[in-house]
């Protein structure tokens, strides 16, 4: 069974349509976006050791919101999965997703800073 | 023209706003319900209105309820954004009243066209609001000199009379005719015969308290409603009236005194019949008329109608 981070980590022309081809917005949200992160991550993984469903739900719901605003399917996905885990109080696979996440996001990650690299280059 | 954006992602709020900055939209941003939902209370509040479902506090679904709710003849044209995708979200969205659903993430184009829709929807309404206020004035004013027209008095004075009848307040009416207009009319022209009739509204209507009602009734008669007064006083105050535009001096071709007012004063003692007032103060401005013109009478006590219905 494939994992739900299988897929493209990052396609940067759907996130081109969502800023209008505006790659200077773009890459100010990757930047807001790469610092955001760790501590969204980390609170995540707090919220399920502390068991705390409201919490992750909200987080995993804004994590998807971003991450499919960039075109980052496979990882956004996993975000859906710990979002309805959340929602439905049922933590039992949300380890084995979060670490799911962790390895999508690598690739995600890597893609935005090369893009934001470019630009300041 | 100005759009609230409500999100309490600070990412979708920068990156929306400038989007809507470029096409030209002046943004107002809110970074939850509770928020957006004071915005609107303000002076003149943004019309096109971007909601994100899923906010802390009051979400998006309840504030478009909320503005639904609310009796205003302005229309806010919302638009629910979210990325709740199932369909039986999009009807939940739609039930609550808005008018528009985007699911999240979407194309900006696309918002930028439905946007437009909006707008489209936005100025109708208004253009349609301007119209029905301008008619409702139209249907209610007399068009020379600004005042209410006969129906509007007429209706007025039901009102008055059944409210003063309900809190057990006195009410008094007077009609008023100028005299010799058809005179004026004739040796001046229609032109001058109208500045006076404007003049002559202006000056009654600075001899009035700002609470009582003046119409046109006919040609050179208007009706005048005096709430909360006895006759003694309804005298007062129409005696007023006579004096102030006997006194002032009208268009140099007439000079002082050249307009002068014949009133006939009743009130209603509690009856709240506007037919009986309305029988009573033309009764009384026949008597003005008969003595001499140019002064105020009352109708006299009790109406015969009463006293035979009594009796």
């Amino acid at each position: 069974m494939p994992s739900c981070g299988d897929e493209r980590s990052l396609d940067l022309d759907v996130a081109l349509s969502h800023v209008d081809g505006d790659r200077e917005l773009l890459r100010e949200l990757f930047e807001i976006f790469i610092e955001d992160y760790p501590r969204m991550f980390e609170e995540m993984q707090n919220s399920v050791l502390g068991r705390d469903c409201p919490t992750l739900e909200r987080l995993a719901h804004t994590l998807k919101g971003r991450l499919a605003y960039f075109g980052a399917p496979g990882a956004r996905n996993c975000a859906a999965d710990l979002e309805t885990m959340g929602r439905e109080k049922d933590l039992a696979g949300a380890w084995k997703t979060l670490e799911e996440l962790a390895s999508a996001m690598a690739g995600v990650l890597r893609e935005l800073e090369s893009f934001c690299r470019e630009r300041t280059e | 023209m100005k759009v609230l954006l409500a999100d309490d992602d600070a990412f979708y709020r920068l990156s929306l706003k400038k989007s809507l900055c470029r096409w030209g939209y002046e943004v107002v941003l809110a970074a939850d319900g509770a928020e957006a939902w004071d915005i609107l209370q303000g002076e003149d509040p943004p019309r096109l209105v971007i909601l994100d479902w899923m906010m802390p506090g009051m979400d998006g679904v309840e504030l478009c309820r909320r503005i639904r709710g609310q009796m205003s003849d302005t229309y806010s044209y919302v638009i629910l954004v979210t990325s709740k995708n199932q369909q039986e979200d999009v009807i939940t969205a739609l039930d609550a009243q808005a008018d528009d659903y985007l699911g999240k993430p979407f194309d900006i184009q696309e918002l930028r066209a439905r946007l437009q829709s909006g707008l489209r929807i936005i100025n109708l309404q208004s253009s349609l609001a301007l119209k029905q206020r301008e008619l409702c004035y139209q249907a209610t004013h007399d068009s020379l000199t600004g005042i209410w027209n006969r129906q509007a008095i007429l209706d007025l004075l039901a009102r008055e009379t059944a409210a003063a009848r309900a809190a057990r307040k006195p009410l008094s009416a007077a009609l008023v005719d100028i005299d010799n207009f058809k005179r004026i009319n004739d040796t001046f022209g229609y032109v001058i015969g109208d500045q006076v009739l404007q003049e002559t509204v202006l000056t009654m209507q600075s001899a009035l308290r700002h609470f009582d009602h003046i119409g046109r009734y006919d040609g050179e008669e208007f009706f005048i409603v005096m709430p909360g007064v006895r006759k003694g006083q309804g005298m007062k105050i129409a005696e007023r009236v006579r004096r102030r535009v006997a006194d002032r001096a009208f268009h140099s071709l007439l000079g002082q005194g050249g307009v002068t007012l014949s009133i006939g004063v009743a009130s209603d003692s509690g009856g709240g019949d506007p037919g009986l007032l309305l029988r009573s103060v033309d009764e009384a401005l026949y008597g003005a008329k008969a003595r001499g013109r140019n002064r105020v009478d009352a109708a006299a006590p009790p109406p015969r109608e009463r006293r035979k219905r009594q009796g």
